[in-house]
């Protein structure tokens, strides 16, 4: 649409509190504190543009609260959401647990979505907990990459974002209906019935 | 105003049935009673009549403004921007309508239908000065930077939807707010089509497009914000009534409970929270959904501004939901629910759902989602601490209340404190300044006291004795040493007979007459002697100068005396007798005063220079008239000198000085002399004892 970009996605992060999606999340955004970086918006909203098969791809990501009370509101945050990133802390048994709690969550607020398993802080192997064997088993078992990172040492972070970005590109290309059209033939529909209850009245 | 009025529906009806009719309301029958269901049903007939009168006044409007459409791009053409003094009245006629229309609907329809149909043909032959806002928005669209064509295409498409809102408002019977949504959401998307796609849209940039969107949605929403905004056929009003309440009940949750870090205590934390309250609370007071999405954000900036100084780093999402729930929970914002589905319903759906506005309006949805269905376990406590906390049954100790109460008092604290640390340094100034101007004085006093010292070293002051002339000292020596040895030597016989004229001139004018009763011959044999024995009369002998040498200095009223005493003499001779003797002991007395005063502790040099001192005393012309006149008087009284009674003068006077000590020590005393005079018994007692031992001595 605008110049800046040629798609936009927006980008969902979940998963248990403390498992450092924020960090994840600032990491990948604050890294690239360049142009492409619109510094108008907030610096509390991240936004970042990557450029992916000559297509330049603006990225939003959305933060969530991973307590377990507010589990139950987060449904209003899947809305026009291209991709979710599901996070869990490699040091964390439990975090890596409540991952099918949260996929269940995602398939209860949207239907296609694009996800990608992240276990985060591994950077100390002493206090890992969760193997990658379990994890990895785990996320083909789910039909979801897995991604081992560390935003404390900048450790796949801009991989595991590209990818994801990646997969709704190819998402979005492959059905060749981006949200934009689907949206307009859902308006259309609309549009018809409204007419049509003008008609009737 | 839309809004105002069905609340105050509500209200009525709701009163009507629970205490005006004392019947339950019946859900079905939309929370009334059956009668009162009744009536409003019987009322809702007769406001769609009215609509559909008003409907057919409509058509005219829309027709009217039709043509009006219909030419104003013609004249554009022709006349370029010059048309915007013809769009004026193009856009207005649509506002009014707005603003009259749909408030006479489900408020008052008859009346109002009167004084619509009243307006209309005033307003359609001559336009009326548009609004503020208007204004603002003809401004607005004046300034976007897309073609006159692309201008003139928003106008009709704005006048479209505004058309199409109201007509759905009027039309139906059975309205749906989803249905009212999505033909807003159409009319965006429909908007957006046509910006994007347009060939008239071609020229503009991406960015001017949006903006020519969101000016789209702006000018529409806030046109028919009072048609739009909580409609009269949703429950947003209950539900706002609902989440109120809520809050009101939750007013015990502290930042504890949601596990935030928001430091209640701070005074900066404090402000920040304030301002996100203040924001959104604000987000009620504006009218587009694009404001009120920013006043959320502005608001949101706030919080995070308020956790990044709580945490000291980049906020993630996990500490500001609980903060914003804390913010909603403490802010308790008017109309919240009506607020957050207008903008639902209304914004441009790709709005809420992506964007830094979409993301902090999600987050705040979830956080009166959360609200409206926290429990104790969403709080960290039990099922029945969170019921006696809702009932009222247990207070919690330290809810945001009394945190505002302390913060309150730390307020004043502080700003006490504030005061108090002006005054110290106040205080401090003026302690310094003492202390300045206490070594000021001190040097001050420093300084003159040396300046005084330098001086003084300078010029000393030496106190001299009185300078006597040397050789009146040598004189006074000599005297000195003559009186030790002449002083029985009768050389002092002398001195006493020179002395003795002026006693002589009082005394002895007075006793003249006495005197002269006396023998000449004899007097003159026995004044040698008396004299002699005078002289020789040791003990009083050194006192008698005195009176004499005091009598000459200040003795200027004796000659009046004297020439009274001598006329009375001459007149009467047995009354000057007794005046005589009167006067006698006056002046004795007077003698000794002066005598007693001046002369005390020089008697033995001041008897012999006196002549000499005569060159430095001042009263030295004052003494020699009296002088001379004792001159005379004595020459005069020479015959009379050996008077006896002479020695009967001379002698009292020694013994005077007693009583004349208490008479005062001035020269000036002498005119008391009068009134002591009056005081015949003492004085003549006085005079009288001395008078025997002067005999005796005889």
């Amino acid at each position: 649409m605008a110049r800046h970009f040629d798609h936009m996605f927006k980008l969902l992060i979940i998963g248990d509190s403390g498992v450092g999606k924020s960090s994840l999340l600032i990491r990948f955004s604050d890294d690239t504190f360049s142009g492409s970086y619109i510094t108008t918006i907030g610096v509390d909203f991240k936004i970042r543009t990557v450029e992916i098969n000559g297509l330049r791809v603006k990225l939003q990501i959305w933060d969530t609260a991973g307590q377990e009370r507010f589990r139950t509101i987060t449904s209003t945050y899947y809305r026009g959401t291209h991709g979710v990133i599901i996070v869990y802390d490699v040091t964390n048994g439990d975090s890596f647990a409540n991952v099918r709690r949260w996929l269940e969550e995602i398939q209860n607020n949207c239907d296609v979505v694009n996800k990608v398993l992240v276990g985060n802080k591994n950077d100390d192997p002493d206090r890992k907990v969760v193997i990658t064997e379990d994890a990895q088993r785990f996320a083909r078992q789910m039909d979801i990459e897995l991604f081992e990172t560390s935003a404390k040492d900048n450790l796949n972070v801009e991989d595991m974002f590209l990818s994801i970005t990646r997969q709704v590109l190819d998402h979005k290309l492959r059905t060749a209906s981006d949200e934009q059209q689907k949206d307009r033939i859902i308006i259309k529909q609309n549009k018809n019935k409204g007419k049509s209850n003008k008609c009737c009245s | 105003m839309a809004n105002r009025a069905p609340m105050l529906r509500i209200g009525q009806q709701d009163l009507k049935c629970r205490q005006g009719c004392g019947f339950y309301g019946n859900t079905q029958f939309d929370g009334l009673c059956s009668k009162c269901f009744r009536e409003r049903n019987d009322k809702q007939r007769k406001r769609q009549k009215a609509g559909e009168d008003h409907e057919t006044l409509k058509v005219n409007a829309s027709s009217a403004g039709g043509t009006l459409e219909r030419k104003s791009p013609q004249h554009s053409l022709s006349l370029g921007r010059a048309n915007k003094t013809k769009k004026q009245p193009e856009k207005e006629e649509t506002p009014a309508a707005s603003s009259t229309m749909p408030r006479k609907k489900f408020t008052v329809p008859a009346v109002l239908q009167k004084t619509l149909k009243n307006k209309f043909p005033a307003i359609a032959p001559q336009p009326r000065v548009p609004s503020a806002t208007e204004s603002q928005f003809m401004l607005q669209l004046r300034q976007l930077r897309i073609p006159d064509d692309g201008k003139r295409k928003l106008k009709s498409e704005i006048q479209r939807l505004d058309h199409e809102i109201r007509k759905y408002m009027n039309n139906n019977s059975s309205k749906n707010v989803d249905e009212l949504s999505d033909l807003v959401q159409n009319a965006y998307t429909r908007f957006a089509d046509v910006v994007h796609n347009d060939a008239r849209f071609e020229i503009a940039t991406n960015e001017d497009r949006d903006i020519a969107i969101d000016f789209f949605e702006k000018v529409v929403m806030t046109q028919n914000h009072n048609l739009l905004f909580s409609p009269y056929f949703t429950t947003d009003e209950e539900s706002d009534i609902k989440v109120q309440k809520r809050i009101r009940q939750l007013s015990w949750i502290t930042t504890k409970h949601l596990d935030c870090s928001i430091d209640e205590v701070n005074a900066e934390a404090r402000d920040l929270v304030y301002n996100a309250i203040s924001e959104l609370v604000g987000i009620d007071s504006y009218y587009s959904p694009q404001e009120k999405l920013l006043c959320t954000v502005r608001c949101c900036r706030h919080i995070f501004e308020l956790l990044k100084r709580a945490t000291g780093g980049p906020a993630s999402a996990d500490d500001f939901l609980p903060a914003l729930i804390f913010v909603v929970l403490k802010a308790n914002p008017v109309r919240l629910h009506s607020n957050l589905n207008f903008v639902n319903r209304f914004t441009n759906a790709s709005r809420v759902m992506s964007g830094e506005g979409g993301y902090y309006f999600t987050n705040l949805c979830s956080a009166i989602a959360f609200i409206e269905n926290l429990n104790g376990e969403s709080l960290g406590i039990s099922a029945e601490e969170f019921d006696a906390y809702m009932s009222g049954e247990q207070t919690y100790s330290t809810p945001w209340e009394s945190a505002l109460l302390a913060c309150e008092s730390l307020h004043l604290i502080s700003e006490n404190m504030k005061c108090m640390e002006q005054l110290q340094k106040r205080n401090s100034v003026i302690s310094t300044g003492i202390k300045d101007f206490q070594r000021e004085l001190i040097e001050f006093q420093r300084e003159v006291t040396e300046k005084v010292d330098t001086v003084m070293a300078k010029a000393p002051l030496t106190l001299l004795p009185i300078k006597t002339p040397p050789f009146l000292i040598s004189q006074a020596r000599a005297h000195l040493a003559q009186d030790g040895v002449e002083a029985a030597a009768g050389h002092y016989q002398s001195n006493l007979l020179s002395l003795s004229p002026q006693t002589m001139t009082v005394k002895g004018k007075e006793q003249i007459l006495e005197d002269s009763q006396l023998e000449v011959a004899h007097t003159l044999a026995l004044k040698d002697t008396s004299v002699g024995s005078v002289g020789r009369l040791s003990p009083l002998h050194p006192n008698l100068p005195q009176p004499d040498q005091l009598f000459a200095s200040p003795i200027f009223s004796y000659t009046p005396f004297d020439a009274v005493s001598l006329l009375e003499e001459s007149s009467e001779n047995d009354d000057v007798l007794m005046l005589g003797t009167e006067f006698h002991g006056g002046l004795t007395n007077i003698n000794y005063d002066f005598d007693l005063s001046d002369q005390s502790g020089e008697n033995s040099v001041a008897d012999e220079s006196k002549l000499n001192l005569d060159e430095f005393d001042p009263l030295v012309q004052e003494r020699n008239t009296p002088a001379e006149t004792t001159l005379l008087d004595t020459t005069a009284d020479s015959l009379i000198d050996s008077d006896v009674p002479v020695s009967e003068v001379l002698l009292p006077s020694p013994l005077k000085p007693e009583v004349a000590n208490y008479r005062g020590f001035s020269n000036f005393e002498i005119p008391s002399i009068s009134c002591n005079t009056g005081d015949f018994s003492s004085l003549n007692q006085d005079v009288n004892d001395p008078v025997p031992l002067v005999q005796s001595n005889k």
